[in-house]
């Protein structure tokens, strides 16, 4: 946990900074009132001190040393999880959207550990349906076709 | 009598048939929700918002509050029967909950759970009552520097006291309130981070934020976490008639709901501190009142009452914030603010003047949701835990789509689904690191409110920042705001020093 708070802390601190210096590009006062770059300003301030402190405490010896937070695993379930997504929203200007998202559910079932490819493809082809009678034709959301007209 | 009165106007707005049919859709909904474990209430209402686009907005929001206690009282049906919270709220129904299902009681200590929420719940309804319109009241007189250390206090508050690390929960407030800042500025019309992209003109939409930091990141945790199905519940344990306590389970608890209702309530509308914590203070209080208390932990009914009580309560005590002064104090009510302001209804004491059909028929639905919740467990739990048997990659993956095409359909966009798998995938890096994400949820709903209460305060003032310490009220809730930054300082710099004695 130790590293991972360094990094985190490391990574809100430099977002800090970045804050901090593009919003004294921005009014700090405006006609003797905060202006648009104040509120920004003092959240960066915030973010660098917080940062600041939490990235100290690990240097510290009540840091402890709890196992980091991520294995392997969990990285690479979530790489693949972004993976998916990134496909379904490229695959939504060719396919449309309801059939890249089937997809993406038949993905999702079978990473995070179905076994049947029987209720695999049954739920990737009944939940767009099922979902096209709720959003598309009860609430009337207009959800982007594709190549096959739906 | 004038109470009474809008009350009667409430319920036939809320007996409206399509209001009726709303409400249990909402409470049905929200009962699943809360159920699966990970999901509560502010991801259930995020995660369900779709559902009410297009509605009449008292409808809409008849539903979300369906939601909100539905998942409220569903968190703690695999609490006991699978001994896996559904959301924080239900932990301490685990503790009773699930021994008392081991001992072939859990068909009781599901009923009394619905009792006990039901009770909680309704008594609850009659002061928010008279207590919301009251409040009001005092509300009008509020000034800007009112409602930004209001704003302040809600906001420190919840950020010291949710999560094991106050420090990371301020870091999540902060980072929220530079969220809250993305888009063109109010006055100056500047555009403000948003690196040209058109679609962040409008600002960061926190619906979009609440569905990637509360669902996404959820499932993504779960999913990790829950590779196989582990629901194996006996049918015997459901049968209708093992749902009734016995009489001696109500004399044993009847005392314990009614204290847990009293703190629940009182809890729920202070900001921040929301339903967990008064699950967890009412636990303590029933184990130390009970004349047996070494029965707590190992299958007590009143361990389960008394929590169970508390969670419903403070859900109603949190709406009186949200509804009278506009301002939330949890990640649930944040998310509900963001629903009133998509409808076009800005939550405050103004709205009881303006919109009082809207105030009154979401109070007489209150009273119809909570007959609803506890009809519906009652009748329909054996279906629920037949939906949880479902595997859960297939469940986890069916609420994906739900959420990915629900956030599609809040702007019709494609770029909202980018957002919501961003924040998801943030959410899911926060909850690794333990970083709370409803401060920085809340902060990016009142950063805008807080900015503007923040100008006009100081053109009151000209330009002084004294005016906030120098008007009674908003002096008070700066000082406990303070309070409330100081705190956890002091705790952790005492803790440091102790250390250091230490070693």
């Amino acid at each position: 946990m130790r590293r991972a708070d360094r990094i985190m802390s490391i990574l809100t601190l430099l977002l800090g900074i970045y804050v901090l210096v593009t919003a004294l590009g921005l009014q700090y006062r405006l006609d003797d009132l905060p202006g648009p770059g104040f509120v920004p300003f003092w959240s960066g301030v915030a973010m660098i001190a917080l940062s600041l402190i939490i990235l100290a405490g690990t240097f510290t010896r009540r840091a402890g040393g709890s196992p980091g937070p991520f294995s392997r695993e969990s990285v690479r379930n979530m790489a693949a999880s972004l993976g998916g997504c990134v496909a379904m929203v490229g695959l939504t200007r060719i396919l449309g959207f309801l059939v890249a998202l089937g997809l993406l559910v038949g993905f999702f079932a079978r990473l995070w550990g179905t076994r049947s490819w029987a209720a695999t493809i049954l739920i990737a082809t009944l939940l767009p349906v099922i979902l096209y009678f709720l959003f598309g034709m009860a609430l009337g959301v207009s959800i982007p076709k594709g190549v096959l007209g739906f | 009598m004038e109470t009474l009165s809008n009350l009667l106007v409430g319920l036939s707005v809320a007996a409206d048939p399509i209001n009726l049919l709303y409400v249990t859709v909402g409470v049905i909904a929200g009962m699943i929700i809360g159920a699966l474990p990970g999901l509560g209430p502010s991801a259930g209402i995020a995660i369900l918002l779709p559902l009410t686009f297009g509605v009449q907005p008292v409808a809409g929001i008849i539903m979300l509050a369906g939601i909100y206690y539905g998942a409220m009282y569903g968190g703690s049906i695999t609490s006991i029967l699978i001994n896996v919270p559904g959301d924080s709220a239900s932990v301490m129904t685990t503790l009773d909950g699930y021994p008392m299902a081991l001992a072939g009681r859990g068909g009781a200590a599901l009923g009394m759970s619905a009792f006990a929420s039901f009770i909680g719940g309704t008594i609850c309804v009659v002061v928010f009552m008279y207590l919301a319109p009251a409040l009001a009241k005092v509300a009008l007189s509020f000034g800007p520097p009112e409602y930004f250390a209001l704003m302040a206090l809600g906001l420190t508050t919840l950020a010291g006291m949710t999560g094991k690390y106050p420090l990371k929960g301020f870091l999540a407030a902060v980072v929220g309130l530079f969220l809250s800042v993305v888009g063109l500025d109010l006055v100056t019309g500047l555009p403000r981070y948003t690196f040209g992209w058109r679609q962040l003109f409008g600002g960061v939409d926190f619906i979009t934020a609440a569905m990637g930091l509360f669902g996404i990141a959820e499932i993504l945790a779960t999913a990790e976490e829950a590779q196989t199905n582990t629901f194996v519940v006996p049918k015997s344990e459901l049968r209708w008639r093992k749902l009734f306590p016995t009489l001696k389970d109500w004399a044993v608890s009847a005392w314990h709901i009614l204290h847990g209702t009293a703190v629940g309530f009182f809890i729920g509308i202070l900001p921040g501190a929301g339903a967990t914590i008064a699950s967890f203070i009412s636990y303590g209080i029933a184990k130390s009142t009970s004349r047996h208390p070494e029965k707590f932990g190992k299958g007590a009914i009143e361990g389960v009452a008394a929590p169970e009580a508390a969670n419903n309560a403070a859900s109603v005590g949190a709406m009186v914030p949200l509804l009278t002064l506009g301002v939330p104090g949890s990640a649930s009510t944040a998310v509900m603010m963001g629903a009133l302001l998509m409808f076009n209804l800005r939550p405050g004491p103004l709205l009881f003047e303006r919109n009082p059909e809207f105030v009154w028929g979401l109070i007489g639905s209150m009273y119809i949701g909570n007959v609803m919740l506890i009809v519906l467990s009652l009748v329909a739990i054996p279906v629920f835990v037949r939906i949880l048997q479902v595997p859960r990659p297939l469940l986890n993956s069916v609420v994906m789509a739900f959420i990915l095409l629900g956030t599609y359909s809040l702007n019709n966009s494609m770029f909202d689904v980018v957002m919501a798998v961003f924040f998801g995938l943030v959410g899911y890096a926060m909850k690794k690191m333990e970083i709370p994400a409803a401060p920085l949820v809340l902060a990016l709903v009142l950063g805008n409110l807080l900015e503007n209460s923040l100008r006009q305060s100081l053109i009151l003032s000209n330009g002084s920042p004294a005016i906030f310490f120098t008007r009674p009220i908003s002096a008070s809730l700066m000082a406990v705001a303070l309070a409330a930054v100081a705190w956890p300082a002091f705790k952790g710099l005492r803790g440091l020093a102790r250390a250091r004695a230490t070693a």
